[in-house]
């Protein structure tokens, strides 16, 4: 395209190299990190690739869901399902799972993006989260009841490479979150971003160029689902196991807690917000209620104090260190999804 | 010659200039909110012509381009576009159909540089119109800033050229000069006069009476929802009622 | 039919809580325009607080007390917190999701997750045939009838009612005549910590409580508020009793398994059929 000037396009590259760069080293980690360490760094990989889908909606489209857990779970339960119970290959079962995922965001989003508000959509969305233990609690015979689900792989599984169950997933969670990234980068640099930034700017307006800006939402919002759905596919049958947990409001809010804490907009706050809210309090023994309790916290504290999050927060203080005799820049919307739309209406 | 809601004298004010024309007002009327925001206007606007809508806030100039471009339905009446129904259709559908229009106070948006903006109102698929709208509204070195980073007149030049690139078979301007000073507004008003020489039929709602009256070649004086007067702006001046109530700014 | 009288009963017990829940939800959004997710966790303070005080002081002290404690709350957090956010529905949203996360999962650690049971109201009192009926659900039943005809009569009455209801209709007409829509929020925020509290009080005499009590009811409460048409009043308690009665007779005839799905449902085809809930008059604002 020749409207966009050299210094996007050099943009574009750097966001390119950087998922490369980061797909790499991650690769490494995981074919050689310490068995023991094994499943934490899994713990970064899902969390990294579920938060980094999230910020479609919340960066780019200003849109909230309470239920982001809830597509996480509903991918893993239907990965679990359709291997152990009906007897499909495991990539099959994921690949299903992944186009259940997609069905069911379809059918939960459509009353729900339409309305410009975003009360609804989080409202629906925290119900359907909800709605899903309800039924797995209530059909243990078919969904392993609130005790949840196992898959088992039998002592010395015989995994490729000799790896164990964990780190031959590892792999794979690497891909996953690759894959998310990559899926992500893509979106924002298409057209079809642009469009969500216009829908994100001003509704109305988009409504005037032509756009229908419920599509967009709906489209973001099934594509959002179904990379949390994938994270769920690799990562129940890593674990072994699957419970309504992990499908509840209190995870989806921790994964909200994350993005906006680390910083919305961007794939390096999303992943900070990962490595500081998952990774360092596993790496400490923090109780999880206790981790929970200062998620919490933090996120009330970062959403009133500083809605562009510790990564956000960082950039602009770099750009006014960087260019002290220029006023500072009006915050853009990319830098802060939680601040007042754009002039307009 | 008819009698018109507030006795002014009109000449020829509803008719039809042209027996095919691209946008059919009958008879609408619209309540928003329980206020009757226009009542039982009927106007028609005609391949390649300049009209310009005037009134006092409140008129319901505004909600008329809401009607017309779907954003609001109207409560009674038919908005035809190139003779087919419009009633209930879709702000974005219309919108695809040529029936281009900018808003009062939105040139682009924000979070968006000029050429994001652009390639954006062109759905990705006119590079060319790109580059000649902004040859032609002098955007070309603007390319690469965000618009909240621009000056109003920029801003409303950049609405003008997100609404240009689209090709439009009809283009509603929303108050094209408000809030700019006097060497922009020439700058805006010599600008829509290049677009509606270039073939394009254009409709304006505007407050710079002045302006507008050179500009088109027709008028609509709406008042409190209802359509006042209608004629070519020289039949407008002749009307001592209607010239002091309406066209001294 | 013995049957039918007390299912019946339990609906509109259940319909009575839910309209102290989504009455709060409903008010503070009228006002500010704020969707309070951590609104679940002013019930579980007041049940908390009830079921506390009620063993230290008895329970006439410990409920005007829970109403106190869970209104002070209200008003702090939108003193230091909401207010801040009103204007930018994301913020708050954000906002009270933290405090969500951070209410429960405190509760866990101060309270554990183990059930806790309040002061009971012996007896049972019977009804056509055999059936029987607690006194304590009918006690909740006549607390709640008094709480919602109260509420409904000081809005009308009252000065503060009149401000909640004008902010709530037109905010920059009621900040003409003196009522700044943030002054007024506070009201609005301390009216529903406390009717909160009141359901909190209420659960607490009937059933044990536990950290996640107050999340289970937001959700209803989100559910009738959504319904009713948020802002609604009258919306609001329609569309509590619907889905208290809904709720119970569902649970008794069709599935029990199945009773928190009935009120999503019934959300998603009022959403679909009529998008503004079905007593909003301001089809734009709505959610």
């Amino acid at each position: 395209m020749n409207v966009r000037g050299t210094s996007m396009r050099s943009k574009r590259t750097r966001q390119w190299g950087g998922v490369l760069v980061v797909g790499v080293v991650l690769f490494v980690l995981a074919a050689f990190v310490p068995e023991n360490r094994v499943l934490l760094l899994n713990a970064f990989l899902a969390y990294g690739a579920l938060v980094v889908g999230l910020d479609l909606l919340v960066g780019d489209l200003r849109m909230m869901p309470a239920g982001h857990a809830a597509f996480f779970g509903a991918g893993g339960y239907a990965t679990v399902l359709l291997y152990q119970k009906a007897g499909l290959p495991l990539p099959v079962a994921g690949a299903l799972a992944v186009l259940i995922v997609a069905a069911l965001a379809a059918l939960i989003g459509l009353p729900a993006v339409g309305r410009s508000s975003g009360f609804s959509f989080a409202i629906i969305t925290f119900a359907f989260g909800e709605l899903l233990i309800q039924l797995i609690a209530n059909v243990p015979g078919f969904f392993g009841g609130s005790s949840g689900l196992t898959i088992d792989w039998g002592v010395g599984s015989d995994m490729p490479f000799d790896f164990s169950v964990y780190r031959y997933f590892s792999l794979w969670l690497v891909g996953v979150l690759v894959v998310v990234m990559l899926v992500v980068v893509a979106v924002r640099n298409s057209h079809l971003g642009l469009r969500m930034k216009a829908v994100r700017a001003d509704e109305n307006g988009t409504r005037g160029l032509g756009f229908n800006p419920t599509t967009y939402k709906a489209i973001a919002f099934v594509l959002a689902s179904m990379l949390a759905g994938l994270v769920g596919v690799f990562w129940a049958p890593m674990n072994g196991f699957i419970s309504p947990d992990t499908l509840g409001v209190n995870q989806s809010i921790l994964l909200l807690g994350m993005l906006i804490i680390g910083g919305v907009g961007r794939i390096t706050g999303a992943l900070v917000g990962v490595v500081l809210l998952v990774t360092l309090p596993a790496m400490f023994d923090v109780d999880p209620v206790l981790r929970t309790v200062l998620v919490g916290l933090l996120l009330a504290i970062v959403a009133l104090l500083q809605p562009a999050g510790i990564v956000g927060g960082l950039a602009k203080l770099w750009t006014r260190l960087r260019r002290p005799k220029t006023p500072p820049p009006a915050d853009g919307p990319v830098d802060a999804a939680l601040e007042p739309a754009g002039a307009g209406r | 010659m008819t009698q018109a809601q507030n006795g002014a004298v009109v000449s020829s004010p509803a008719v039809p200039v042209d027996p095919e024309p691209l946008l059919d007002v009958d008879d609408v009327s619209c309540v928003l909110g329980g206020v009757r925001a226009l009542s039982e206007v009927t106007m028609h606007i005609a391949p390649g012509e300049l009209v310009g809508i005037i009134g006092p806030n409140g008129a319901g100039k505004t909600t008329l381009f809401n009607v017309v471009t779907g954003f609001v339905p109207a409560t009674t009446g038919e908005v035809r576009w190139n003779g087919v129904p419009l009633r209930g259709g879709k702000a974005h559908r219309v919108a695809r159909s040529g029936l281009v229009r900018t808003f009062q106070n939105v040139g682009g948006f924000a979070g968006l540089t000029v050429g994001e903006n652009l390639e954006l109102a062109t759905r990705g698929r006119d590079p060319e119109a790109i580059d000649r709208v902004e040859t032609m509204l002098h955007l070309a070195d603007m390319r690469a800033r965000p618009v909240e980073d621009c000056s109003l007149a920029t801003r409303k030049l950049v609405g003008i050229a997100m609404a240009l690139v689209r090709t439009p078979r009809l283009l509603l301007l929303d108050e094209p000069l408000a809030g700019l000073d006097d060497t922009d507004r020439d700058r805006v008003t010599s600008l829509i006069e290049q677009v509606h020489d270039s073939g394009v039929t254009v409709c304006m709602v505007e407050h710079d009476i002045g302006r507008t009256l050179r500009l088109a070649d027709r008028m609509v004086v709406l008042d409190a929802g209802r359509l006042v007067a209608a004629g070519t702006p020289a039949e407008l001046a002749r009307d001592d009622v209607l010239a002091r109530n309406y066209l001294s700014s | 039919m013995d049957a039918l009288v007390t299912t019946l009963l339990l609906g509109i017990m259940q319909g009575g809580l839910y309209t102290l829940v989504g009455l709060g939800v409903t008010l503070t959004f009228g006002v500010t325009h704020i969707l309070n997710f951590a609104h679940g966790e002013f019930i579980t303070i007041g049940a908390y607080a009830f079921v506390l005080f009620a063993g230290a002081l008895g329970a006439g002290l410990a409920l005007p007390l829970a109403l106190v404690v869970a209104g002070g709350v209200s008003a702090v957090l939108y003193v230091v917190g909401f207010r801040r956010t009103i204007g930018n529905h994301l913020q708050g949203l954000a906002f009270s999701l933290g405090l969500l996360l951070f209410a429960e999962a405190f509760f866990v650690r101060t309270f554990t997750a183990t059930p806790r049971s309040g002061p009971r109201i012996e007896g049972t009192v019977s009804l056509i045939g055999q059936e029987q009926m607690p006194v304590g659900r009918l006690v909740v039943i006549g607390v709640t009838i008094v709480v919602v005809v109260v509420t409904a009569l000081a809005m009308r009455r009252t000065w503060i009612g009149l401000a909640l209801r004008a902010c709530g209709d037109d905010q920059f007409a009621a900040s003409t005549v003196g009522l700044p829509a943030k002054r007024v929020g506070l009201y609005a925020f301390v009216v529903a910590g406390a009717l909160a509290a009141v359901a909190g009080v209420c659960i607490a005499l009937v059933v044990p409580i536990t950290p996640a009590t107050g999340l289970s009811f937001l959700l209803k409460g989100f559910v009738v508020a959504i319904i009713g048409g948020l802002g609604s009043i009258e919306g609001t308690f329609v569309a509590a009793m619907m889905l208290g009665l809904l709720e119970a007779l569902g649970t008794r005839y069709v599935e029990a398994g199945l009773t928190n799905a009935y009120g999503f449902i019934l959300m998603i085809v009022i959403l679909l059929v009529a998008p503004a809930g079905l007593f909003n008059r301001r089809q734009v604002r709505a959610g």
